[in-house]
């Protein structure tokens, strides 16, 4: 076999029992891998209703043909569970060196059931398999995690992904660390491994794997690599990576700060321009086969943590826990992103939710006395910190934050639910998308909750000409960030591209989606070298439509109707405040308009969002067709229509 | 002689190219246990090694093969390149205890060692490094290759470590 191992590693944490399975043929000419095979196996084997922190639950490990080639940015993996935050798909996707790892020990994927007795960790080692006491572990911050294992088993260039204490404490979104500084962060796939009691998975990979045609591979290899270099932003990013983002936000007056009451203009920007957040950085570091390098390590020059050394750090924790919480303090960022890192809560999340209980305080929402005695003033490092650490431990007030800004803020009730943005659970992110009406829409049916990686479209970024954008998406003024005009075929374009890039295992980053050398095109070329399977750009498109489908279809099956469609909050019911989008907001029937357009695009029902049957098995989904009828799912959907 | 495999680990940022074009060119397998180059970066660490062969004059490999000449392993001196030819490998493994860079690995399956043979001359992983790391530098110029390679990559080297 070619590009895949054909080889699924399924681990029964209850019983211990460990086997291998063959790859279903027919799942990967259909999903590829990655996203693709992981939304699959969760489909078919996780039922309706399952609790996320249960037995029930199973958490999915998905590498992908192009894992582990050295093609630029192959060294993904993509994990994929109930999400314990959202209550819905739940599924994240990290760099670093463990997901090609798995992928040279043979496997495909790796499926972990049930859930383990007392805390262990799974030894990979090629075809030795085996599960290993972590009561030594349990309880420790991920970088002693991985010192404690790799003196255990005697190899430090085991590579390694592991939970902190905030998974075993089921924060619910916890992050799953992969080597040092990679994160699956969002949706709480960290929390599922907790709940398991699983503290780490240790990885060596040995086996291999081969490619139909690698001469061919290689040369296609080659020609990006060289179109890579040359590319004017390479200079730019392969320095800076997102660091530059927040600024470069800023001065298009979309940036977000103190839990978006105020968008652009930040005062205090000159705290984090890329320029002064470099003089804290050592290094450049890349993922596997990444020449973008876009990571850094760093020490902290200034302040009350000078010294301090870290890793990572980038444009989402900077947002986050940056501005939206009223910081102006770009080395408290670097002191937090460290925390988040050693202690494996989401950064991005855990900033976003600070920022909501900031304001709820600024509000009186919440006082002192429901604080535990933290005066949550913006801007104020020594009490964000406190509380990230108390909800780290889930103690008092942290307790209530570590559910999550949506589930909080209905517990606490008092109108503090206005002040959470987010769309199905997933909070949105610090760029303000009442001037990006394609963002808007793409964060309302990402299918894991709002998400600028599900595919925002870029296009609104920068000017696109209007000729591309009618050859791209059929209308010129599709990629016009203020308009409302061609948006589902501009979200279905870019939300397509980006599910390419996770079911084939491609960093986003050097993809088409930045501007960059890897389009459908390309791709097609890569999997047909590699894989052998002749493949072709429709072919390609039809894939990312079949797990966008398949996506939908277990949405819906959660309960997910169109009345979920969209994002919650500020950013839905008021308009930017400040700055030089000041009054733009989102048109709410120009919103139900954008939304039946992409329903009608994408097949799915006007009323109700279901995926039409007609729409399911032409994207050869007959099975996920017929498990929604047999649950009366799909009958819904033509009585409607029939009404109409 | 006409050059030398150069690694500067501050401009190495572990991306591990290296590895994969080895071993894709070398055994046509995506699989870097297979590579004749390896980084060593320790998670977590700033220290990078760059391991690969340096094709001594006087190798320690050559000298600790006990194979009776014409043995497996042993220096062109033409184009200076420490060749091994897996076939007449005995499997001792003594080449790699030599061996002061860990350069001289060995495949469990076909329990023989491997090396590095610079691609006859031309390496591929000099052509792959996306920073200038890995160099293949003319003999001549040595001297003054570390000093100019500080200026080329746009990296920050790593400091204080």
């Amino acid at each position: 076999m070619f590009g895949w191992t054909g080889r699924l590693l399924r681990v029964d944490l209850g019983s211990g029992t460990i086997r291998v399975e063959e790859t279903p043929r027919g799942l990967l000419r259909r999903f590829l891998g990655g996203r693709g095979l992981n939304s699959y196996l969760l489909f078919s084997e996780v039922k309706a209703g399952a609790d996320p922190l249960g037995e029930e639950n199973k958490l999915f490990f998905g590498t992908s043909p192009l894992t582990g080639t050295g093609l630029m940015s192959s060294g993904r993996i993509h994990v994929t569970a109930k999400s314990p935050l959202t209550g819905i798909l739940g599924d994240s996707n990290a760099g670093g060196h463990f997901g090609p790892e798995l992928k040279w020990a043979g496997y495909d994927g790796l499926i972990l059931e049930g859930s383990a007795g007392a805390p262990v960790y799974l030894w990979v080692d090629d075809d030795r398999v085996e599960l290993r006491d972590a009561s030594r572990i349990w309880g420790k911050t991920v970088s002693e995690t991985f010192e404690g294992i790799w003196s255990e088993l005697g190899d430090p260039r085991v590579r390694i992904a592991a939970i902190g204490p905030a998974g075993e404490n089921l924060v619910r979104y916890a992050s799953l660390m992969t080597d040092y500084g990679n994160a699956c962060g969002k949706t709480g796939m960290g929390t599922v491994l907790g709940a398991k009691r699983v503290k780490a998975i240790a990885v060596r990979g040995t086996r291999g794997f081969c490619a139909a045609d690698p001469q061919g591979f290689k040369a296609l290899a080659r020609d990006l690599l060289d179109r890579l270099l040359k590319t004017p932003a390479y200079r730019v990013f392969s320095r800076f990576g997102t660091l530059s983002y927040l600024s470069l936000y800023n001065r298009q007056g979309r940036s977000l700060a103190r839990n978006a009451q105020q968008t652009g203009e930040i005062p205090y920007i000159d705290r984090y321009e890329p320029s002064r957040l470099m003089e804290h950085v050592t290094r450049n570091v890349a993922c596997f086969g990444c020449p973008i390098h876009c990571k850094h390590e760093f020490r902290i020059r200034r302040g009350p943590f000078a010294g301090e050394k870290g890793h990572g750090t980038e444009f989402c924790i900077l947002s986050a826990h940056g501005p939206a919480c009223g910081n102006e303090d770009e080395t408290a960022v670097l002191k937090i992103n460290n925390i988040c890192n050693e202690y494996g809560i989401c950064g991005d999340t855990s900033g976003i939710v600070l920022a909501a209980a900031f304001e709820w305080y600024q509000r009186g929402i919440v006082t002192l006395r429901d604080t535990d005695g933290l005066a949550l003033e913006w801007g104020n490092t020594e009490a964000q910190i406190e509380l990230l650490m108390r909800i780290i431990r889930r103690e008092g007030f942290g307790d209530l934050l570590a559910e999550g800004s949506a589930r909080a803020a209905r517990a606490i009730g008092k109108g503090a639910e206005r002040y959470v943005s987010h769309a199905k659970g997933g909070d949105v992110d610090q760029v303000d998308i009442r001037t990006l009406k394609g963002c808007a829409l793409a964060d309302a049916v990402s299918s894991r909750g709002a998400d600028p990686q599900r595919g925002w479209p870029s296009a609104e970024f920068y000017p696109m000409k209007a000729e591309e954008a009618r050859r791209l998406f059929g209308n010129e003024k599709a990629a016009d960030p203020n308009g409302y005009e061609g948006k589902a075929a501009l979200v279905n374009y870019y939300a397509s591209l980006c599910t390419l890039c996770d079911v084939l295992g491609l960093c986003k980053f050097s993809s088409a989606w930045f501007n960059n050398p890897i389009g459908v095109p390309e791709m097609a070329a890569l999997v047909t070298a590699l894989t052998g399977m002749e493949t072709t750009e429709e072919a390609l498109w039809e894939t990312a439509a079949r797990v966008h489908n398949l996506e939908r279809a277990y949405l819906v099956r959660e309960g997910i109707r169109r009345a979920d469609d969209r994002v919650h909050g500020r950013m839905m019911e008021e308009a930017v405040s400040t700055g030089p989008h000041k009054g733009a907001r989102i048109d709410p029937q120009k919103f139900e308009q954008m939304l039946d357009e992409y329903y009608d695009l994408m097949g799915w029902d006007r009323s109700t969002g279901i995926p039409k049957r007609s729409t399911l098995e032409r994207m050869d989904l007959r099975e996920v067709a017929e498990e929604l009828s047999s649950l009366g799912i799909l009958a819904e959907d033509e009585e409607t229509s029939r009404a109409f | 002689m006409p050059g030398k495999l150069m690694a500067d680990p501050d401009l190495c940022v572990n991306c591990r190219m290296c590895e994969m074009v080895c071993s894709l060119t070398k055994a046509s397998v995506f699989n870097p246990s297979k590579a004749r180059i390896w980084i060593d970066r320790r998670e977590g660490g700033s220290l990078v090694q760059v391991h690969h062969c340096r094709h001594c004059v006087v190798a320690p490999c050559v000298k600790a093969c006990p194979v009776q000449e014409p043995k497996p392993i042993w220096r062109e001196p033409a184009s200076g390149i420490v060749r091994l030819e897996s076939q007449r490998c005995i499997g001792c493994c003594e080449c790699l205890r030599a061996c002061p860079f860990g350069a001289v690995r060995f495949d469990p399956q076909e329990e023989r060692a491997f090396k590095c043979d610079l691609c006859g001359g031309d390496p591929e992983c000099v052509k792959w490094c996306p920073t200038g790391a890995i160099r293949f530098v003319d003999i001549k110029a040595m001297g003054t290759w570390r000093a100019r390679s500080k200026g080329l990559g746009g990296l920050r080297s790593s400091q204080g470590e």
